[in-house]
């Protein structure tokens, strides 16, 4: 057992949807975050950082392996991939930089998946700017780990300390701290709140399709600060500051059901991750550090977008006053004990043995970096990606960097073909603006 | 009404927002800018309610509300009396 690091409840999860991913013959859970940077970064101190990287964190270079019932990280030393790629003549930046990314989630390959390297770093030159891309398998870290390492990369050696106490997982550190008694009661708490919300069955935006080849696309949209603005407003205004994700989820739901739902069940349930990291703290860097929440509504109230937006705020205040958002952290904590197929038909699905999830959400929200340069060249905007199970073959994530908005719609086809996302980002921007 | 400060600040800065020296994190440094979040400001406002007996009506959670200790505290004793 020896370099053996064994997933954090959290990770757990996102071991059980990487496999159900795999299943349809896709690669796994692989996430992107990157970078979009005004000029070449100094490849030198990107490569020296990389190899700081690895030796300060030698989870990034493990690979994922299974001993008795327990999943973890065989670390063996190593180093982290950092591949170059160039456009070829007559292919826009923007144009070239899609292709790639969409090739590269698509790269590590089925069988291989769990010999890949979960972690390796991509630098895509074109003409008018660079893409510095950060591929990962999801059970390895979350994106505010990325951006932790992003920061790490950049910062000068002698201000890389603070990113080094990289130990114990927040997960665990929170169970630990718990009597029996109080897992045991939030444990039974959070199975109940299961019990309820899969009372209403979750609809899908897209009917189960036969098993066969599947493929990701990506879709990245950056508002400009102006749309930016009007939406933090309108955010504001709704939401208020202690729901700021439900201003999202809420249009998120609007243009689902503007589209109408392929399957359709009694309404929309998406499941919001938050980060156990106190604000601003500089790690974790690896491990998944979140907790879970579910914001569920009816097609009625979906449709009345005042009575959307006060059932939401109303539900997570009550979540979070019941201690909900803690609730789940014991229940992935005992998950570790099922098989992954059991775990994924006890905790992951509903009773009927349909996907809770109407689509995959995550609001990263406001990236700031330590530094306004990576190694010399400017950051100009921030992209991401993500793998997601079929159903619901839909996930969204918001993020926001100096002052845009920027979304990534990543989406299967067949199941959703490029017209209806077309029209679901049509209804998606209009939710978003309008007030 | 006193201990309210300092439950407010032994909560925030070990559980909601990261500070290297708790100890010079002043009562009026903003706390928005030291990191609390959105779901950081809706478990603040459940342990206040639960700590101190008190409901913060949600038309009242503004930015200025939260901005720092002092704010906080005001905010709270308001609704204590």
């Amino acid at each position: 057992m020896k370099g053996f690091a064994p997933l954090n409840p959290s990770d757990h999860v996102l071991l059980v949807m990487d496999r159900e991913i795999r299943r349809e013959g896709l690669p796994g859970a692989w996430c992107a975050f990157a970078l979009e940077l005004g000029g070449r970064p100094d490849e030198a101190a990107l490569s020296g950082g990389l190899d700081a990287a690895a030796a300060a964190f030698p989870t990034l270079t493990a690979r994922l392996r299974q001993r008795g019932r327990r999943f973890g990280w065989q670390r063996g030393g190593g180093t982290i991939p950092l591949v170059r790629h160039t456009c070829p003549p007559g292919l826009d930046a923007a144009g070239f930089w899609q292709k790639r990314l969409e090739a590269l989630m698509h790269d590590p390959g089925e069988a291989a998946a769990d010999d890949a390297s979960p972690l390796s770093f991509h630098l895509l030159y074109a003409e008018d700017g660079t893409l510095l891309l950060a591929r990962w398998l999801h059970p390895l870290m979350d994106a505010g780990g990325v951006k932790r390492l992003f920061d790490f990369i950049m910062s000068p050696p002698e201000e890389r300390g603070r990113y080094l106490e990289d130990a114990p997982s927040l997960v665990d550190r929170r169970l630990g701290s718990w009597s029996w008694g109080r897992r045991l009661t939030l444990m039974w708490r959070g199975k109940r709140h299961n019990d309820r919300i899969d009372r209403i069955e979750s609809s899908h935006p897209a009917t189960t399709v036969e098993r066969g080849r599947r493929s990701l696309r990506i879709r990245q949209l950056i508002l400009d600060p102006e749309q930016t603005a009007r939406i933090l407003s309108n955010l504001r205004r709704r939401v208020g500051l202690g729901g700021q994700s439900l201003y999202f989820i809420a249009c998120l739901m609007r243009a689902l059901e503007q589209i109408k739902p392929a399957s359709r069940g009694a309404g929309w349930c998406i499941p919001y991750a938050f980060d156990l990291r106190p604000g601003n703290a500089p790690v974790p860097v690896t491990g998944n550090q979140v907790g879970v929440l579910f914001a569920q509504a009816s097609h009625a109230v979906a449709r009345d977008r005042d009575a959307l937006f006060q059932h939401l705020k109303t539900q997570h205040a009550e979540a979070i006053r019941q201690e909900l958002d803690m609730a789940y952290l014991p229940l992935m904590w005992l998950g570790r004990w099922l098989s992954l197929s059991k775990y994924a038909r006890i905790l992951r699905r509903q009773k009927t043995g349909g996907e809770r999830s109407s689509a995959w959400f995550s609001d990263i929200g406001e990236i700031r970096f330590s530094r306004p340069d990576f190694l010399g060249a400017s950051i100009v905007g921030v992209r991401h990606g993500c793998f997601v199970t079929s159903p619901p073959s839909l996930a969204v994530l918001f993020s926001r960097f100096g002052g845009r908005l920027s979304l990534s719609i990543n989406h299967l086809l067949p199941d959703l073909p490029a017209e209806w996302i077309e029209r679901f980002q049509t209804h998606l921007v209009s939710e978003l603006l309008a007030d | 009404m006193s201990d309210i400060r300092p439950r407010l600040r032994a909560f925030v800065l070990e559980e909601l927002i990261y500070c290297e020296n708790p100890d010079v994190f002043s009562n009026e440094q903003d706390l928005l800018e030291a990191g609390l979040d959105s779901l950081g400001i809706m478990r603040l406002i459940m342990f206040a309610e639960r700590e101190f007996g008190v409901t913060l009506p949600d038309t009242e959670i503004e930015p200025e509300m939260v901005r720092n200790f002092n704010a906080l505290t005001r905010w709270i004793e308001s609704h204590r009396q």
